[in-house]
């Protein structure tokens, strides 16, 4: 399937969605009682509790009683913080009238996609072949044994502007279902999408026509990018435009290698020329959050001014990783600036005291001034500005070419400066983005440079400061494994780009709270979700790949050996539970898979996040170069044999399977640098190496007879390396052919320089 | 079939030695080695110059097979030079 069909459109469709009012979460106390959803640990799942629908988790009451009366299952699937799910929610499930349809005619089963993106993928695929498109909320009616046969998105109550009304439609399913001959019709063609779903998953539409994943795919595959960039505004397709971390950083990986080896420059140049205008686009458009770091989730418009206001962590942890990146090509401040403040909202927001990271923060919240407009939450309510606002708190500044100059900056008018708002949720507001350099700024208002800088970040910690007396949008404070995961990977990144203790703190934190508290020794499986002192839901494949990479980019960090002990022993654990060796498909459930789910699905698509499969074998690459175990390589293989038929139909179908791709065909370079992470002389030696750049070299430190002992047993290098008693040594082999040691940094830089030539 | 004559030079810490020597012995292959790196300053002299020769690079393990030189760990190319793949 290629990119971006698949949950991607139906992401996009349910975001498109005409807005039809404005829930207010806050009528929920109003209800008397609470449902069973109250003995939940999810945000979302909690947020449905005081509903009167008797709602159950996802799991066996739940089917064990759509069975013994023989009742249709309604499964109904969104997230925290998607905007239509709480709209829904308070049209229809908070309603007694439909609540009692609900109650009578279905058993009803409420499901976080966060926590099981299985269930939600497998669903989503249904209701996506059903009705050709889907998004969230997602409704699926099932039979009792838990095969789909209606679904849809969003429904408002009752039926208007062509759209069917949701108590229509459970009046109508109950009556097919007790009409013998529609019952019939029913459960034959929920059979038929069985059997499509099953193929689907299980990749029987693959015909084996295995192409390696050679640089002509990869190729193909830049040229399609460059096909579906948006020249004038930046990023990819038209409105609504998301970032789509996977492909810059593929972008970046292919002019990295392209720089590297000499091939391919001018098409290596086109791709680096869209990730930066795409990367300066965004930090300059209203998606990125120009008083507090970080970014929304999308843009509804092309030139990424108007977002919805959503912030997850996904999205914020890959960004840091690519501006970081970005940084480190260009030595360009301005990505060290978005990176860092990014990071410290991230550490400031969305950090558990014991070190985990948050999952995401919700679009909507109270307004600061109820009397202005609508009551209850408006989306963006935090973050937007009326005039009247930034006036006052400017007021105080000096002379006011403070606020002038910041007005000219982020485009500040007096009535507003949305300019599409078909439903005058920001009428009056200001959504900043940055429409004006500092140095045009400097020559309009004849002030130096300096004299601008000055007065920005001076009103920025005004408003910031503002701010923080509003009332905060809902946080959504589960711990996901895989997306902490992706977090680790950003912050052990900036440690080392940006040389700094605190983020390599930070990402130690979070990999030691995942080691205690999602991660059971004695089964050596992760968890996925942990919330209120208590973990659930056995890992799924991204948990395992997403927290490898992790893991292995914390010890190109800080080279402690227990990270790549743990990371090898989780591939190995992966490997088992999610990868079929002969057809190299991935999982993206384990092997003894939830009973409710018909069989194993295939994740090979990349979409805001990485598949499991293009993050597997990012992970397995590096982990054979480290280790030179072949069960890691032959995965590998595997995998890209797979998709490398796929790729070739499907060339947008994959970018962050080619960043590895990249890895694994770039020049083999593995240093081993010998002495202790103390003395000034290895840290000299490290950075030498890390200068290099190589897209496919690796690192081993052994700082003492200890690390040597951990080493050893999982690496074939580490017995025989001797530590010198003073200084540092370094051995580099380059394609599996070593070097003799060397014992000063001018030499590594030496021989690495010829190396790759 | 005779077995060709296999002579390698190697380091006693690099690892795609090591991981030659222990593809040689899983095929029960006869091999004479010299771990260049634990030679006294003269003796490595000359063999450096021997290695040289084979391979202008000087990296390890190089590998001699009746008169085929093959540079590296490289599974494939080795089994195929001794007739066993």
């Amino acid at each position: 399937m290629p990119w971006p069909a698949g949950s991607g459109s139906g992401l996009k469709k349910s975001c498109m969605r005409a807005r039809r009012g404005v829930s207010d979460m806050s009528g929920q106390t109003e209800k008397t009682g609470m449902n069973r959803l109250i003995n939940e640990k999810s945000p979302y799942l909690i947020q449905h509790a005081y509903q009167p629908v008797d709602w159950y988790a996802w799991g066996e009451a739940a089917f064990k009683r759509a069975k013994s009366e023989d009742r249709p299952v309604l499964v109904s699937i969104g997230y925290s913080t998607c905007h239509w799910c709480h709209v829904m929610a308070g049209e229809s499930f908070d309603d007694p009238k439909i609540a009692e349809l609900m109650n009578r005619y279905f058993v009803n089963i409420k499901v976080d996609r966060e926590e099981r993106p299985d269930v939600d993928s497998f669903y989503m695929t249904a209701v996506s072949s059903l009705t050709g498109s889907a998004g969230w909320p997602l409704n699926v009616f099932l039979t009792p044994d838990g095969k789909p046969f209606f679904g849809g998105t969003y429904f408002p109550p009752q039926a208007r502007h062509g759209m069917l009304g949701w108590a229509d439609v459970l009046n109508r399913i109950y009556q097919a279902w007790k009409d013998p001959g529609q019952r019939a019709k029913i459960e034959s063609s929920a059979a038929e999408i069985g059997q499509k779903l099953e193929q689907h998953f299980s990749g029987a539409s693959y015909h084996g026509d295995d192409t390696p994943l050679s640089l002509d795919l990869v190729r193909d595959a830049v040229q399609a990018f460059a096909e579906d960039y948006d020249t004038k505004n930046g990023g990819f397709g038209s409105a609504p435009k998301f970032p789509m971390p996977p492909i810059l950083n593929f972008l970046l990986t292919f002019y990295r290698f392209s720089r590297e080896t000499g091939q391919e420059s001018p098409l290596g140049e086109k791709a680096f020329g869209m990730v930066k205008d795409a990367l300066d686009a965004m930090a300059k458009g209203g998606i990125y959050d120009h008083i507090g770091g970080g970014f929304h989730r999308y843009s509804t418009d092309a030139i990424w001014h108007v977002p919805h206001f959503e912030k997850m962590l996904y999205d914020n942890a890959q960004l840091i990783e690519v501006y970081t990146d970005a940084y480190q090509i260009t030595a360009d401040p301005y990505y060290a600036d978005v990176a860092g403040r990014t990071i410290d909202y991230v550490l400031r927001e969305m950090t558990h005291p014991e070190g985990g990271f948050y999952s995401a923060e919700d679009a909507d919240s109270a307004p600061p001034d109820p009397s202005g407009g609508q009551p209850g939450k408006r989306e963006g309510a935090f973050y937007v500005w009326s005039f009247e606002e930034l006036e006052s708190l400017l007021a105080v500044e000096p002379a006011g070419t403070a606020a002038e100059v910041f007005y000219y900056i982020f485009d500040v008018r007096e009535d507003g400066n949305v300019a599409q708002d078909p439903f005058g949720e920001f009428k009056g507001r200001n959504i900043l983005h940055q429409v004006h350099s500092i140095d045009e700024a400097a020559a309009h208002f004849g002030l130096p440079e300096r004299k601008i800088r000055e007065s920005l970040a001076r009103v920025k910690k005004r408003l910031f400061v503002s701010r923080q007396t509003r009332l905060r949008p809902h946080l959504d404070d589960k711990i996901l494994t895989a997306w902490n995961g992706l977090m680790i990977s950003a912050l052990a990144r900036a440690s080392v780009v940006f040389d700094s203790p605190g983020y390599l703190a930070a990402a130690e934190g979070a990999v030691g709270f995942i080691y205690n508290a999602l991660y059971d020794p004695d089964t050596r499986r992760l968890y996925r979700r942990w919330r209120d002192k208590a973990a659930g839901v056995a890992g799924l494949a991204d948990d395992y790949t997403f927290l490898i990479n992790g893991l292995i980019h914390l010890y190109e960090a800080n080279f402690k050996p227990w990270l790549l002990e743990w990371a090898l022993e989780l591939m190995h654990r992966f490997i088992d539970d999610f990868v079929d060796p002969h057809s190299g498909m991935v999982y993206m459930n384990p092997k003894s898979h939830d009973p409710y789910l018909a069989f194993q699905m295939k994740d090979a698509v990349d979409n805001v996040t990485p598949s499991a499969a293009s993050a597997a074998v990012r992970g397995l690459v590096k982990l054979y170069r480290i280790s030179g175990d072949r069960d890691f390589g032959a995965a590998a293989e595997a995998i890209f044999r797979y998709a490398g038929g796929e790729m070739g139909r499907f060339p947008k179908m994959a970018p962050y399977l080619m960043t590895a791709a990249l890895i694994s065909s770039a020049k083999h370079v593995h240093m081993v640098i010998a002495g202790s992470p103390k003395r000034a002389e290895t840290k000299k030696m490290i950075d030498a190496g890390r200068r290099a750049g190589g897209v496919g070299q690796s690192m081993v430190v052994v700082g003492d007879d200890a690390d040597r002992a951990k080493l050893s047993r999982v690496l074939p290098d580490a017995e025989n390396t001797g530590i010198p008693a003073s200084g540092a040594v370094a051995q580099v082999c380059f394609e599996r052919a070593c070097r003799p040691p060397i014992d000063s940094p001018e030499k590594l830089t030496e021989q690495l320089e010829r190396g790759f030539k | 079939m005779a077995t060709p004559e296999v002579m390698m030079y190697t380091l006693s810490t690099c690892s795609h030695c090591k991981s030659t020597k222990k593809l040689l012995d899983a095929c029960n292959v006869a091999y004479d080695f010299v771990d260049v790196d634990l030679l006294d300053a003269e003796e490595r002299k000359t063999i450096l110059e021997d290695v040289k020769k084979l391979n202008p690079k000087c990296s390890f393990p190089t590998i001699k097979i009746a008169d085929q030189v093959i540079v590296g760990y490289k599974e494939q190319e080795i089994k195929e030079a001794l007739g066993i793949s």
